[in-house]
């Protein structure tokens, strides 16, 4: 029997688009989340096996890890609800993997553990000349971020088979309202990546033997790289939005260029360039417009 | 210049006010969905949806369906109300699912 891959956080948006991508190839899915989470159309499906749950709680954990294939451990507190509780940021996303990687330990599992860290935990790099590499040094400016460094410290002391993957801010191409503000000076270098292309990534890192033990920036890829300016000007004029409405940062945030030579020889998951993610918005807009 | 869809949500606000207005004395029921229409316009009215392009056509849609009611009720045209008001509830709630738009591009 092949074992099913653990979704962590999987009732969410994400969880469900990975969930999809492995039922379409004919394979099993646990998905794991809390049990107010709305789990409809996964508790119906064959392959699919819902587990409710605290990640905070062990016991929880160690019934949803048992005899899994492989962990996506997307479950976590993003911004801006991290920002409000430090001690409830770190019991989820800190305490929460370590209770994943320590199950994982515990029942001799050689599954691998894909964690999604974030681009955000290299801090403000704008005074870097280079594409940011995995090297970088790490430098938090806000509890999310902390909370993604202690996370990926756990890991890779483990002895668990992991995979890290520092993920840019995802550009979904969907309409919704902007941020407030950009998390981003207008002059700063920005490389967004397409929804799809992390899942993608994500489900490319559990299935790469090569992946193991290694951590990736995942970003867009060329297309991508634009200026602050550059970005929310387009989001603007594909939603016909007046763009001195814009309201940036006034320091440097946590966006950057990012080295992904590694991760997209390795995952292969850049497939959808900004154009592609412009036509998409383009085409949602025209809809709306139509009807 | 074409109107926006914050000016044309405005000029909806208005009419729909004006359609309330005294309208209990007619029909209650109809006075409570005008007034339920205003009371969730008025909280998406801040929205970012209002100053995009695709706010256009949804709202534009709204605002003749209350020109319309408010037309039927100056006539005292109660025998066309009902059916004119539930396409204004048709529109209006069309146009405040839309104006909700949620979530932002960033993780």
């Amino acid at each position: 029997m092949i074992r099913p891959i653990l979704i962590t956080g999987g009732a969410g948006s994400v969880g469900r688009q990975l969930a999809g991508m492995f039922l379409a190839e004919g394979r099993s899915v646990r998905i794991f989340d809390l049990p107010f989470m709305d789990f409809s159309g996964l508790e119906e499906e064959p392959n699919v096996e819902v587990v409710k749950g605290d990640i905070t709680e062990k016991s929880a954990v160690e019934k949803a890890v048992d005899n899994v294939g492989g962990v996506l451990h997307l479950a976590a507190l993003l911004p801006p609800t991290s920002e409000r509780d430090r001690d409830k940021t770190f019991a989820v996303n800190v305490e929460g993997t370590r209770n994943i990687s320590e199950s994982l330990k515990s029942q001799h599992s050689s599954a691998t553990l894909v964690f999604t860290s974030s681009i955000s935990t290299y801090g403000d790099t704008s005074k870097e000349p280079e594409l940011i590499k995995i090297n970088q040094l790490q430098n938090a400016i806000d509890i999310y971020a902390e909370s993604k460094i202690a996370g990926e410290q756990i890991l890779i002391g483990s002895g668990v088979n992991f995979v890290i993957l520092r993920i840019a801010s995802i550009a979904v191409p969907a309409f919704l309202e902007p941020p407030e503000p950009w998390p981003f000076t207008a002059d700063q270098r920005v490389e967004m990546v397409h929804r799809d292309d992390v899942a993608d990534a994500i489900k490319s890192a559990v299935d790469t033997e090569e992946a193991v033990g290694n951590v990736f920036n995942i970003a867009g890829g060329t297309t991508w790289r634009l200026t602050g300016r550059d970005y929310v000007g387009d989001f603007f004029n594909f939603m016909g939005a007046p763009v001195d409405l814009a309201i940036y940062r006034e320091e440097p945030g946590w966006n950057d260029w990012y080295d992904t030579e590694e991760s997209q020889k390795i995952l292969n998951y850049q497939n959808r360039s900004y154009a592609y993610y412009s036509g998409e918005m383009k085409a949602i807009v025209e809809e709306m417009m139509a009807g | 210049m074409p109107q926006s869809g914050q000016e044309m949500l405005d000029e909806t606000i208005a009419a729909c006010k004006s359609i309330a207005e005294g309208l209990v004395d007619q029909n209650q029921e109809w006075e409570n969905s005008i007034v339920e229409i205003v009371d969730k316009f008025e909280e998406v009215s801040e929205t970012f949806f209002f100053k995009t392009m695709p706010s256009v056509p949804v709202t534009r849609t709204a605002m003749r369906d209350a020109a319309s009611v408010l037309k039927l009720k100056n006539a005292s045209d109660w025998d066309a109300m009902g059916g004119a008001v539930e396409t204004l509830i048709t529109s209006a709630q069309n146009l405040i699912e839309k104006a909700g738009m949620k979530g932002t591009t960033l993780t």
